[in-house]
Formats: structure tokens, sequence, C-alpha cells
């Protein structure tokens, strides 16, 4: 019976307009529209990198400001206060790559500098309890920008390393206005108080992306979004209400779990299939996304089948028309898209609002999830980030396929 | 009994598609559902396959109760629906082996089947035709095929002749014959009621969602309240004959059709006084050519029951 039934569903889904051209060679053209569009923005070796102005103020005795100096003069250059901008004091780096410019203010003067997006991170160390409490705040438009990646590392970093060299206790604490961001603050405190060996340095970031790549990550997990077509189209080819074929499986001895699961499994091999080659393309290119070939694809099979089982489950727990059926796989991308940070930097902005007010969403939000994926893939120097949202699209599968489950089996009319 | 539905109610809203409607299909009979469009019949043939849930009542088929999980009893039935259900991207054959593969497993019996089923809707010539090239009534044929190509004991076709030429139609209704002569059962729905005369052993005569009558075409066309109606040819006849006429005892009703020369009296229920409408017609020296007596017509029944025409009143 399988073989029958996939053997049929598939030669139907192939040949159809819907199938074929819409939900198979639209997002390959699609993909290599972005290929092509972002080719560009390959890694530029050979132009340098803005250092991240960072203001700091300290709580404590000078002995802590000059630590932090020193450890700091290591991989930034110092700046100073000028009509209201840090410029740095001495233009001259001593061929070492510099990746902050730091300055250190009063508390109320680096708040001031923060809210008007003068720096992109504000640090605040605090000392007097006989430990360290580092707390980053990082501006809101760059939170999911690499100058957060870089604080954040940066700061780390001296943890890791002042924690080696003394014995008090070091807590460091990140906040960043982006909702998602804070991820980074879990796995950092447990490190802090696990007073973890696992340093990590700096120089993995030497691999410079342009942030624009960003874009490029978005519009490949609107890709991966766009098959949620395929998953309203495996219910609908098998709910009775919707046509006279499928009003004819229904009446069949083959029960629709049966038939949902064949056309689950003959649909999804062709859009994973086309997801795979798309990777394939982007790898052979000098696009920026991650050599970590089984994570990237683990990612992206995880993205695409999540959306297609949402398109599952909004398809078979909702009754609807040909029209709003057409209507929500094109609207659905589309906002997941936008909310997502496909758009520009409004549509960024967005995503950071979102984070900020309803970080819910950018977790049922699978172009959110695919991005912020690629993103830790490349540019996070651990795994733990990933592993997270991995975790995240994994529990989100599992619901939507319950989910599914539940909708399947509810009678419509 | 192999279909049993009982006090079948269902809303959709505010409309009532069915309203307790209640149907027994004995086996090996062509059982006629007959009722303008929109009176419910599709929604009826759809509670009864599980096809949509309903309000009240229960159906049983094959003395079992049906649901949309039965899939024992599901093999056991066959679907002609009102939409023609078949792939646009599947040839003739392949339609078939799709839909017949849906209850035999065995792919050499399949293999029969479908060439059976070929045969029987003779469509052998376009087999490899995509059904877009098909006419409409060939695409009704082929929509035929898919439902009964795995032999079911019971098969249900929901107008399966609208919109198809005279010789596309008769197909169909001889198809259907030799279907019954094989044994099946049929539950045929049509607002046709030519084709419920000619094919039906009994009948349901349905309006909004209500059962008006059932019984076999006679039985029915017995409960007009009209007798039998006498139409002849006759050139030249009084207007003082045609009123002694219509005074007759038993006449119900008389007319001519001057345009036409038809003389048409119609007798009261159980009053056929032909003979004596002859012997009037002898006295008077009229001749007469054409002669026909026909019994009230299952529409002259609907007509009686609910003022309106059955007939194509969409
Ligand atoms: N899905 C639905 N939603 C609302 N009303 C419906 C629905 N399906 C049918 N109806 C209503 O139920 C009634 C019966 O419809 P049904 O299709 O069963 O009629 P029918 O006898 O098959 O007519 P036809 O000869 O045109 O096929 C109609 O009044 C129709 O408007
Ligand atoms: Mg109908």
């Amino acid at each position: 019976m399988f073989k029958h039934l996939f053997s049929y569903i598939s030669k139907i889904h192939v040949k159809s307009k819907d199938g074929f051209l819409f939900s198979l060679l639209l997002p390959f053209a699609l993909g290599l529209v972005f290929l092509f569009a972002f080719e560009g923005l390959v890694i530029d070796e050979s132009k340098s990198f803005d250092p991240v102005k960072v203001a700091i103020s300290i709580q404590g005795n000078a002995l802590e400001q000059k630590e932090v100096m020193n450890f700091l003069n290591e991989v930034g250059i110092e700046g100073k206060l000028e009509n209201d901008e840090i410029v740095q004091v001495n233009t001259d780096t001593d061929g070492k790559e510099k990746y902050i410019l730091y300055y250190f203010g009063e508390e109320s003067t680096v708040q001031k500098l923060l809210k008007e997006g003068k720096i992109d991170s504000k640090v605040d160390i605090d000392n007097r309890d006989n430990q360290m409490d580092i707390s980053l705040y990082i501006h809101p438009l760059k939170a999911s920008d690499i100058n957060s990646q870089v604080v954040y590392q940066v700061f780390n970093s001296f943890n890791s390393s002042y924690h080696t060299t003394k014995d008090a206790t070091v807590r460091l604490t990140v906040q960043a206005f982006q909702g998602r961001d804070l991820n980074f603050v879990e796995p950092l405190v447990n490190r802090v108080r696990a007073l973890g060996s696992e340093d990590v340095y700096i120089n993995e970031y030497k691999e410079r992306i342009n942030p624009e790549v960003h874009y490029f990550f978005v519009s490949l997990a609107y890709i991966c979004l766009y098959f949620m077509s395929v998953g309203i189209q495996i219910i609908r080819k098998n709910e009775g209400y919707s046509s006279a074929t499928s009003k004819r499986l229904m009446i069949s001895p083959v029960g629709m779990g049966k038939r949902v699961f064949t056309s689950f499994i003959s649909l999804s091999i062709p859009a994973l299939a086309l997801m795979y080659l798309l990777l394939f393309f982007y790898w052979k290119s000098d696009i920026g996304l991650s050599r970590d070939y089984g994570s990237v694809i683990l990612l992206i099979s995880l993205g695409t089948l999540v959306s297609i089982f949402l398109g599952m489950a909004v398809a078979s727990l909702f009754k609807m028309t040909d029209d709003r059926a057409d209507g929500i796989s094109m609207a659905i991308p589309i906002v997941g898209a936008l909310t997502g940070g496909l758009m520009g930097v409004a549509s960024l902005q967005l995503k950071i609002w979102i984070g900020e007010k309803i970080p819910f969403f950018n977790i049922i939000n699978p172009v959110a999830l695919v991005t912020d994926g690629l993103y830790q893939l490349s540019l996070y120097p651990t795994y733990n980030q990933f592993y997270q949202t991995i975790s995240y699209l994994t529990v989100y599968l599992i619901i939507l396929v319950v989910l599914t489950a539940v909708g399947i089996r509810r009678v419509k009319e | 009994m192999i279909v049993e539905m009982k006090d079948i109610v269902k809303r959709y809203k505010e409309v009532v598609a069915l309203d307790y409607l209640n149907l027994e299909v004995k086996e090996g009979e062509i059982y006629g559902l007959l009722g303008p469009n929109g009176c419910g019949k599709t929604t009826a043939i759809n509670c009864m396959l599980s096809l949509i849930s309903f309000d009240n009542g229960g159906v049983k088929l094959f003395g079992e109760k049906m649901s949309r999980t039965n899939n024992r009893l599901k093999e056991k039935i066959g679907l002609v629906m009102q939409d023609i259900g078949v792939y646009d991207e599947l040839t003739v054959r392949e339609n078939i082996d799709y839909f017949c593969g849906l209850y035999i497993k065995d792919k050499k019996t399949r293999k029969a089947y479908v060439e059976e089923a070929i045969e029987f809707v003779g469509m052998k010539k376009f087999e490899k035709y995509k059904p877009k090239k098909l006419s409409g009534g060939l695409r009704r044929r082929l929509n035929l095929a898919c439902g009964i190509a795995h032999k079911p004991e019971l098969i249900i076709l929901d107008e399966p002749t609208v919109a198809v030429d005279p010789q596309s139609r008769y197909h169909i209704l001889e198809n259907i014959k030799e279907l019954a002569r094989n044994g099946k059962t049929v539950v045929y729905t049509t607002h046709y009621m030519e084709e419920v005369e000619e094919i039906c052993d009994r009948l349901t005569i349905m309006d909004k969602g209500k059962t008006l009558v059932m019984g076999t075409v006679d039985e029915i066309t017995e409960m007009s309240l009209k007798g039998e109606i006498v139409e002849a040819k006759i050139y030249d006849i009084s207007d003082a004959l045609i009123k002694e006429i219509g005074n007759t005892e038993g006449v119900d009703s008389c007319e001519y059709d001057a345009v036409n020369s038809i003389l048409k009296v119609g007798f009261n229920k159980g009053a056929s006084r032909l003979i004596e409408l002859l012997r009037i017609l002898n006295e008077n020296n009229i001749s007469f050519v054409d002669l026909t007596v026909k019994k009230p017509s299952l529409n002259d029944v609907f007509l009686e029951i609910t003022g309106k025409e059955l007939r194509d009143n969409v």
C-alpha cells in the first residue's frame, strides 16, 4: 500500500503545477537569486575592522581598573571623549588587530553614551565586595550584530584569564536589550560558576564576516519556511472537504493517518533534497555559510521539517478554502521573514523589538530560529547557543507533529 | 438491509439540509433518491458515508454501524461523486489504477480489475488520455470507472448523468443496470425523473431535506390524486361537446388544444372512463387518431405535493 500511494502521490506532485512550479522550482530559483545577490558579500580580508566602541564604568579600586586596562590593551585600544564622541587616544596601533575601542567614564556618562547610540556596549564592573561583577549592556541595534559578540567574547576571555590569575570570585552578566541575546547569559553564568578552564580565545573571530551576511542567513531561513505550503498541500490533498479527489481518498479504506504520512514522505523528500542542493551551491560559492556541514544540514533539515509541519498543523486544525490556503502559504513565510529581519534595517529593528517585547514570537518563527542557528554556527565560538536553537526547533517540531495528529482526527464538517 | 439511515438531521447553521431523513435500501436493488437541486441528496450521501458529521440519527451499512474509521465497510463501497474526482496529472488508466489500488492490494487482480473497468465504461481508446483532454461525457464515464473498478457491493452514484449528452447518458444508465444485474446494490440520486422511472426499483422523493414519499415508481404514481390522462388527435370538435365531456362523471378536466388539434381529458383517480369517452365521441361522429393513455408521472406527484415542478427548477 505504501509503495502504491508513494509512487502515485509523488507522480501527481511532480506533475502538478502547484507541486512542481510552486513548491519546487520557485524556492529553488529564489535560492539561486539569493546566492547571486549575496555572492559579493564574501569575507573581505583586506577590509579593516572598525573597533567596537565600549564605555566602561568601574566601581572599586584603581587596581582593578589597571587589570582591566592591561587586558583590554591586548585586544583593543584606549579611547577618549571628544565632542561627545569616542575617539582613539593614539592612532598608532602597533600593528596588532584591535577589536575594541574602550573608554573609562562615570556611570552616568556611560549610560548617556549608550542611550544616544554613541557606543555599542556599556560595561559595568563592580568589585567592591571582593568579587568581580561584570555586566554588559548591549545597544539594541547592535545586539544581533557581530559587535555584540566581540564585546561578549572579550569580556568572557577577560573573565577566564582573570580567574586563572586571581583567587577572587568573578561574576559576569550580560544584558542585551534584545531578548534572544539573553541566551548567552545562562551558559556564561554557568561557566563562571564552574570557574571553568575552557578558555575561549578571541582569535576564533579572525575570520570576519560582513554584517550584511545576516540578510543572507534570513533568506536561507525564508526558503525553509517557504515549504510551509508543501505542508498545507499534504493535508489538503487528503481532507475530504477540500476537493473531489480527496473525497475519494476519504471514503477509501486507507486511513487518513496512513495517507498523510505517505504524502508527507513523498513531498518532504523533494523539499529536503532541494535544500541540500541549494546548500551544495552555497558551499561551492564563497558565501559566509559555516563549513560545519553536518550542523548546517541538521539545522536546515529541522527548519524545513518545522516549516512543513507548521503548514500541516495549520491546515489540519483549521478548515479553509483554496484561496485562504494559498493566502496563508504566501503570507506566513513573508511575515516570518519580515519579522525575522529580511527586509532591511527597519525589519531588523522589528526583529529586535519583537525579541524585546514578545520574545516568544521569535521562538515560534522558524525564520528567526534558523537565522539565529546559522548565525551562531558561523559566529559563535561555542556550540552552546546553536544547540539551544536546535533544541527549540526539535521541541517545536514535536509540538507541531502532535498538533497535526490532533488536527487530522477532527471532522471538519 | 444494505443501507439503513435513521432520523438523520444535518444542519448548516440556519440551513437544515437534512430533516429527519430515513432511508432503507435492500440488497440488489437500484434505489433512487429523487429531488430538486439543493434538496439534500448529496448531503444525504455524505452522511451515509461518514464524510461529514450529522446532528442526529445513525447510519448502518451492511448491518454495521458506519464510521469514518470503519475501513472494513469502506472496502465494500464505491462512490461516484457529483463532482468529478480524478487527477488531471494522471492518465485515464493511472487514475483508475490509483483508486483501485486503495482497495485491491494484489497486483495481478488489480490489473485485471482496471482493465475490466476501462472496458466497462468503453474507454479503451482513451486510456492514455489525461482527463483535461476528454469530453465532459467521457470524464463522467471515467469518474464512474474510478468509483467502481474495485467491484464494490454497494455503489452510490450522485447525479452521474448531469450535463452529459444522450449517448453518454445512455451508456452510463446501461452500465448501472448491468451492475445491478450482477447483484450489486445501487443508490442513485438524480433530479431527472425519467431516469428514475427507467432504472430504479424503488425510490424516495425528497424536498428540503425531508422525505416526501417512498416506494416503487408504480406505488408512487398510484398516490397521485389524479387519474389517467387520455390524449387524442381530433380535427373538429365543438365547444359544446368539450363542455359535455368535461361534465361527464369521473372526468376531472377536458381541454382542447386547437393549434395542435389535441383533446386532453384528465380523469379522476381510479375513475378511468375510457369506454364512456369513446362512446360519446362515437355518438357525435367524431373521428380521432393517435389515442394515448398516460399515467400520472413522478413529476405530477411532486407537483401535487409541493406545488412546484420537479424538473430543472434550478
Ligand atoms: N458546506 C455547506 N455549508 C452550508 N450549507 C451547505 C453546505 N453543503 C450543502 N449546504 C446546503 O444544504 C442543502 C443541501 O445541499 P445538497 O448539496 O445536499 O443538495 P443536492 O440535493 O445534492 O443538490 P444538487 O442537486 O444541486 O446537487 C442546500 O441548501 C445547500 O445550500
Ligand atoms: Mg448534489
